[in-house]
């Protein structure tokens, strides 16, 4: 080839390259595929549904996205009048929490080498049956869920199958029924929140975990106006660590773990003071602590508890409750003396008082009364049959609750389950109480399930909210409610309805609401507190009441984290983010402490120390923090799961493991103890 | 044959010895080491992600951005070098102006192949070219840095032609002498494309108005910032290209360059220090008292710790004065300790001044109720600094070996 | 610096600091909506996915003087945006009306250049590859692409919804450029139970952020650097304003920036 051709050649072929298509739509197309990558989720459309229900987790009214059949998330219902829209982080959880893997997906079978197999249902159904009719006025029941009516279905249930053993898992609720029926309450104890213009809560979290949250944060956001004018709320919070609530408190009062009752008792003492009501229990009792003496023994000054009692005294609609971290109770006197403290203020059965939610008579004839249910004690259970002094049931039933995991050594959970010869779990996740069963079988998640939630504890008015499956049951599971019904069939016994839905209509009925209506809309139904019957309050009890034990000299806080789930749920999946480096850090349990305290103990901000109970040290890394009390560390509760899933393992320990737990003298309820050491690492 | 000989001396450029081939492959292992851990690194990186890496979401850049910009400057000596010999015609530089264009083709190509594993799509790294950003410092520094790395390689390539092998061949002979007849045109070019992209760099933090640690504004962007990254870069270029003449000279034993060559490179590089110094000292004395006020923020805020002292910054304007001493006075820049001590700290003030821009500019909190941060770069990260270390060992070896690097060698080490 | 277009609609938000519990609510729902990856480990802050993230602020007074606060952050939308310019590919702009900034993933290139332009740490890397283990892909929602590993992303204010509300609007002959503040919200506005995020746009006198952001209680994040947020923070207390900005000891907070500038001159 001749150079002037070669030329030629090369000049026309770059002409001709640059004009034709050829290089652009190739980079183009290498500019699109450079775009997707074949193992990067590819999204599905279809079909959209917006399904009202409520979050069987915490009651959080929901409006449920499905598209194309799968569901994609929850949102608030803006409709809904108790929670005006507002989402909890853990029911927007909900849609993650019904695909994890941690979901128990067929019916499991534990052989004799303690290893489980997958069996079929009709392997489970025969187990079940043959299992109870062994255990014939031996079966014991647990459940997580004391806001259901569909414990009138399982404690009918346990009660035609001739036992009485059905348990709710220790909580608030339970000691807070046992002390306002031991003080002359009827029905449910209530606490009117959105009518009070003046709270003081003592240790309840209420606006972040503890009672109606969705319900408690709507009507903080309603008296709150964002406009900048006046609040229409006073809020106090007593408590060891400035948490959720405080934050946004007009006052935070530190108040020692173990000292609620003496901060109480200061409170009562206080109001006292030049009121026309005596009592004689009252008089004994407030001499017993000076607001100086509390104030001191609590770890708040006087001048900050006397301002608390003004501002109750000033308010026109006071309202003063107590409480604790989510599965944990400070026994009886710390709500008689809330409710000694409402009824000085003239709060019972008043406008944003202290209510007496009447009493709802069961749906089916043999089922118990949730009060009377209440005034069982798991822990005491346990640990009687653990020691020998009850006979061991033959059979236990456990709905969704995870007792393994959420309660002390001193509790006895393991001890008694040894003695038990058949535990049965009915869970939607496979949980640390699953591993010690003998049969787990996969369960409806809240979103798959009828149920509803009526009446949950801290509410201020009887209200009821209806759960109805957004999607069919996945994998195998089945709603309980359906499978006991069912099982009842199977062995004879009449529980009185044939479904669940039947079972929620029931309960429509009884409230006098339309259940079509209802089940459609996913309102609530709230019912006005005008008609309840002024109780006779007997402050009698109190004087039974020993002195309150002196505190700790360190003691520890156990909080929880409302988005990192429950014992149940285990961590969901995108709950990972929500825990904070002060909560978890380098795979170790975060004990904040001030820095007081830390150079007290010799320890220093992001050292690796260790939490000293009666039950064992636990690792855990240091952080300074301000916010909380001198003496005192926090530590968040929810971690250290060594089942569920990859969101939940490997993160820290469980310090509910660690906690002590003590049985409150004379009404034999348990209660939290604080006492702990922090020692270097 | 000659036994006597390296089995691969006919290959040697005229005049020239070397070790022999055994000794010269025991030597390769070294690099090859490097390379193996670059190698592993590399793969772990791209097939895993950028997760394998000690970066975060706070320390986006790190030891590579740290290094691609160091060496950026270091490898200026190519450009520098080209234009002083080619376009001012300062003829005293030939001998070491094709040295200056190798370390400077390592430098470039090193920190493209760092580029391609710092970025978290690679595949899509022409998107630059492709969906270009005019308003942004990276575009122009993509577009630059990829030209010139082509100039580079037009810059390299003559001395491979010049390889005794090819001797006899008359189109390469062709081809190698009219490389050299165009050379100032590339060399041109190169100076034009590195005076941008120099500048481009520094004005690349410059503006990053939310960093209030390398922000600069108004005059102290444009042309300030712009001229002293150049200037930074033509400081130190012509030193590091001295210090790595000399590296080789105490590795192979011969001298290379003359000392005189050396002298000149040094007189250069430390007049352009003087004049970046002063830049350097007020462009530090505006962002004390203006851009820090401005923010709200106090000169003290800026440090905290070891890593983050203010001692680093004393150090990179202390080490610039002591670099123009040595250099730019003829009195100690004669003596050979001070010579060298003054570019070995010129050249410590210009890489530290690159990874406190890169570094502590993120590691400092911004928002009041925010932590510093501490950033440690970790295997993966060296590995792909050990591969640029390791293909560049091998490439300088292998090219002083068959090609005729230093044009003085033969002359210098006559026996 | 560059000049950003004057949008007539421009979307922002007023987080009132006083009420917020920093319970998560918002970063739960963000994560659903937008459908970020899970993380099986999120301890490491600094490798932790957050569009929107909930700080704990600190007065810096010991015991018992302590108060705390809690802020969420999600990305600013800035009006003079630090990332937009510097990004090399164009693959974060500021240009439709609405006045939200841009991620365009499948541009990215991940450089990460924009991160470390952004003083809020509002833009994030895909470090790894998404996962979702299990049946949870069944969860995703259809209307945010998933992000393969090396891109940036960050918060776009649901801009899905945006685009979803528009349409509505143009379905129904409305003007989709005077939307009625309920036709678009956030996740994270519309989950948090306190209403502490409001949501709208900020030209518009009929949504409740026009007022509030002239409340003599508002305050922007770094507002001295020039960024000019669209995201506004109310506190009543003056120690979280504060905290809202670099100040000299001297200077007082909240001043008009421009006061601020010629003071330190």
């Amino acid at each position: 080839m001749q150079r002037r051709g070669f030329l030629k050649f090369a000049l026309g072929g770059t002409v001709g390259l640059v004009a034709s298509p050829a290089i652009w739509t190739t980079l183009y197309d290498l500019a699109y595929w450079t775009q997707n990558w074949g193992w990067i989720p590819r999204l599905q459309n279809g079909e959209d549904q917006s399904v009202a229900t409520v979050s069987k987790l915490d009651g959080t009214p929901l409006k449920v996205r499905v598209n194309g059949g799968r569901v994609i998330r929850a949102s608030g219902n803006k409709e809904n009048e108790f929670s005006k829209g507002g989402l909890t982080p853990l029911a927007a959880s909900e849609a993650q929490l019904l695909y994890c893997e941690s979901r128990v997906k067929r019916p499991l079978k534990r052989g004799p080498d303690g290893g489980y197999a997958y069996i079929d249902w009709s392997e489970a159904e025969r187990i079940l049956k043959e299992k109870t009719k062994d255990a014939q006025g031996s079966l014991a029941f647990l459940t997580a869920d004391a806001s259901s009516s569909l414990n009138d279905v399982y404690s009918a249930f346990t009660a035609e199958n001739g036992s009485q053993d059905f348990f709710f898992m220790p909580s608030d609720e339970q000691a807070a029924n046992h002390a306002w029926r031991a003080m002359g309450g009827m029905g449910k104890i209530g606490y009117d929140i959105a009518n009070s213009d003046c709270i003081l809560s003592v240790g309840a979290n209420f606006l972040d975990s503890w009672g109606t949250v969705a319900h408690n944060r709507a009507v903080f956001d309603e008296t709150h106006p964002t406009d900048g004018s006046e609040a229409g709320q006073a809020i106090y919070y007593a408590g060891a660590m400035q948490n959720n609530t405080a934050a946004v408190a007009d006052a935070w009062i530190p108040v020692k773990p173990g000292t609620e009752e003496i901060f109480l008792l200061g409170i009562l003492g206080e109001l006292a003071k030049n009121s026309l009501l005596v009592d004689p229990a009252i008089s004994g009792l407030s001499a017993q602590y000076s607001p100086e003496a509390a104030a001191k023994a609590c770890g708040c000054t006087a001048k900050q508890l006397e301002n608390v009692v003004s501002a109750l005294k000033n308010a026109s609609r006071p309202l003063v409750f107590a409480g604790t971290a989510e599965g944990q109770s400070l026994g009886s006197g710390v709500h008689m003396l809330a409710i000694a403290i409402n009824y000085m203020l003239g709060r019972i059965n008043q406008d944003g008082g202290l209510v007496n939610l009447p009493e709802q008579a069961p749906l089916l004839p043999s089922a118990q009364s949730t009060a009377d249910i209440l005034e069982r004690n798991f822990i005491a259970f346990c640990r009687q049959v653990a020691d020998g002094s009850l006979a061991a049931p033959k059979l236990l039933f456990i709905n969704d609750a995870n007792p393994v995991y959420a309660l002390s050594p001193n509790a006895k959970v393991q001890e008694c389950f040894a003695k038990i010869a058949y535990k049965i779990c009915f869970a939607a996740h496979w949980s640390e109480t699953c591993a010690e069963c003998d049969l787990v079988l996969p369960i409806a998640h809240g979103l798959e399930r009828f149920d509803d939630v009526f009446t949950p504890y801290g509410s201020g008015s009887i209200n009821w909210t209806l759960a109805k499956p957004v999607t069919e049951p996945h994998y195998q599971a089945r709603p309980l409610g359906e499978l006991i019904i069912a099982l009842a069939d199977e062995l004879g016994l009449d529980l009185g309805v044939s479904d669940i839905p039947s079972l929620l209509e029931m309960r429509a009925n009884a409230l006098g609401a339309d259940f079509q209506e209802y089940l459609e809309s996913g309102a609530t139904y709230q019912e006005a507190n005008s008609a309840f019957t002024l109780p006779v309050i007997s402050l009698m009890p109190l004087l039974t009441k020993k002195a309150p034990a002196k505190a700790p000299e360190f003691a520890l806080h156990v909080y929880t984290n409302a988005a990192a789930g429950n014992p149940s749920t285990g961590i969901p999946p995108y709950a990972n983010r929500a825990i904070a480096d002060y909560q978890l850090q380098e795979g170790l349990c975060v004990a904040q402490m001030n820095k007081a305290t830390a150079e007290k103990l010799g320890l220093a901000d992001k050292t690796k120390a260790f939490v000293e109970t009666q039950n064992g040290r636990m690792p855990v890394l240091v952080k300074l923090y301000e916010g909380i009390m001198p003496d005192t560390a926090a530590v968040m509760a929810g971690l250290g799961h060594t089942e569920f899933d990859r969101f939940s393992v490997n993160k820290g320990n469980n310090i509910l493991q660690y906690t002590q737990i003590d049985m409150e003298a004379g009404s034999d309820l348990p209660v939290w103890s604080g006492a702990a050491k922090v020692v270097k690492g | 044959m000659d036994y006597s000989k390296p089995i691969d001396n006919a290959l040697f450029p005229k005049g020239c010895e070397r070790c022999s081939f055994t000794k010269f492959s025991l030597f390769m292992l070294i690099p090859a080491a490097l390379l193996l851990w670059g190698v592993i690194s590399a793969f772990v990186v791209l097939a895993n992600g950028l997760g394998t890496t000690g970066l975060d979401d706070k320390f986006g850049f790190g030891l590579w951005i740290t290094v691609d910009l160091a060496v950026i400057a270091l490898g200026a000596g190519a450009f520098f070098t080209g234009l002083l010999r080619y376009i001012l015609n300062i003829d005293e530089l030939k001998n070491i102006v094709s040295f200056t264009a190798v370390v400077g083709f390592l430098c470039y190509t090193g920190a493209m192949f760092i580029l391609v594993l710092d970025i978290g799509q690679p595949l899509r790294s022409w998107f630059g070219y492709w969906y270009p950003n005019v308003h942004s410092m990276l575009t122009e520094v993509i577009f630059c840095i990829t030209c010139y790395c082509i100039v580079l390689i037009i810059e390299y390539i003559p001395l491979i032609l010049e390889q005794r092998k090819f001797e006899s061949n008359k189109f390469i002979q062709h081809l190698a002498h009219n490389f050299h007849v165009y050379m100032p045109l590339f060399a041109g070019i190169g100076a034009f494309l590195s005076t941008f992209h120099q500048g481009s760099l520094g004005g690349m933090y410059g503006v990053l108005f939310g960093r209030p640690y390398i922000f600069r504004d108004g005059f102290f962007i444009w042309p300030w910032t712009f001229f002293l990254y150049l200037l930074s870069a033509v400081s130190a270029g012509p030193m590091f290209s001295v210090l790595m003449v000399t590296l080789m000279e105490k590795i192979t034993g011969k001298t290379l360059v003359s000392w005189k060559v050396k002298q000149l490179m040094g007189k250069i590089g430390g007049t352009m220090l003087i004049v970046y110094t002063i830049g350097k000292f007020l462009d530090s004395y505006a962002w004390v008292n203006s851009v820090l006020p401005r923010s709200g923020l106090t000169f003290d805020q800026m440090f905290t710790g070891f890593v983050y002292s203010s001692f680093w910054f004393y150090a990179e304007h202390i080490a610039l004065v002591i670099g123009i001493a040595c250099m730019a006075l003829p009195a100690l820049r004669k003596i050979p300790a001070f010579f060298y001590i003054g570019a070995l700290v010129t050249c410590f003030s210009i890489v530290l001044n690159r990874f406190v821009m890169t570094v502590q500019a993120l590691g400092i909190p911004v928002m009041p109720f925010e932590n510093w941060q501490w950033y440690w770069a970790n295997w993966a990260e060296w590995g792909a600094f050990a591969l640029i270390l390791g293909y560049s060992i091998v490439t300088l070896a292998v090219t002083y070996r068959y090609c005729p690097l230093f044009p003085q060698e033969a002359e210098l080490n006559k026996k | 610096m560059a000049h950003f277009k004057d949008f007539t609609v421009r979307y922002g938000m007023v987080i009132d600091l006083d009420k917020c519990t920093g319970c998560g609510a918002c970063m739960m729902s963000c994560q659903a909506e937008n459908n970020v990856a899970p993380q099986e480990d999120a301890s490491n802050k600094l490798r932790a996915l957050n569009w929107l993230k909930v700080y704990r602020l600190s007065n810096g007074k010991e015991y018992p003087e302590h108060e705390t606060v809690f802020l969420p952050r999600p990305c600013m939308q800035c009006g003079n945006p630090s990332c937009v310019t510097v990004c090399p590919v164009v693959a974060t702009d500021k240009n439709e009306e609405g006045g939200i900034v841009s991620q365009v993933t499948p541009r990215c290139i991940g450089c990460r250049y924009c991160m470390a332009s952004c003083p809020y740490h509002a833009r994030y890397f895909n470090w790894f590859d998404p996962y979702w283990p299990g049946d949870l892909k069944e969860a995703l929602s259809p209307d945010v692409s998933t992000r393969p590993r090396g891109v940036v992303e960050k918060c776009s204010f649901c801009h899905h919804r945006f685009m979803k509300a528009k349409d509505k609007a143009i379905a129904n002959g409305e003007d989709p450029l005077m939307l009625p503040e309920e036709a678009y919200q956030t996740a994270c506005t519309e989950a948090c139970p306190n209403g502490a995020i409001v949501f709208g746009d900020l030209n518009n006198p009929e949504h409740r952020v026009y007022e509030l952001k002239q409340s003599p209680y508002a305050f922007r994040l770094l507002e001295r650097l020039g960024t000019d947020p669209q995201v506004y923070y109310l506190s009543k207390r003056e120690w979280v304003r504060r905290l809202g900005d670099n100040y000299l000891e001297q200077e007082e907070t909240g001043k008009p920036l421009q006061t601020l500038l010629n003071n330190s001159h």
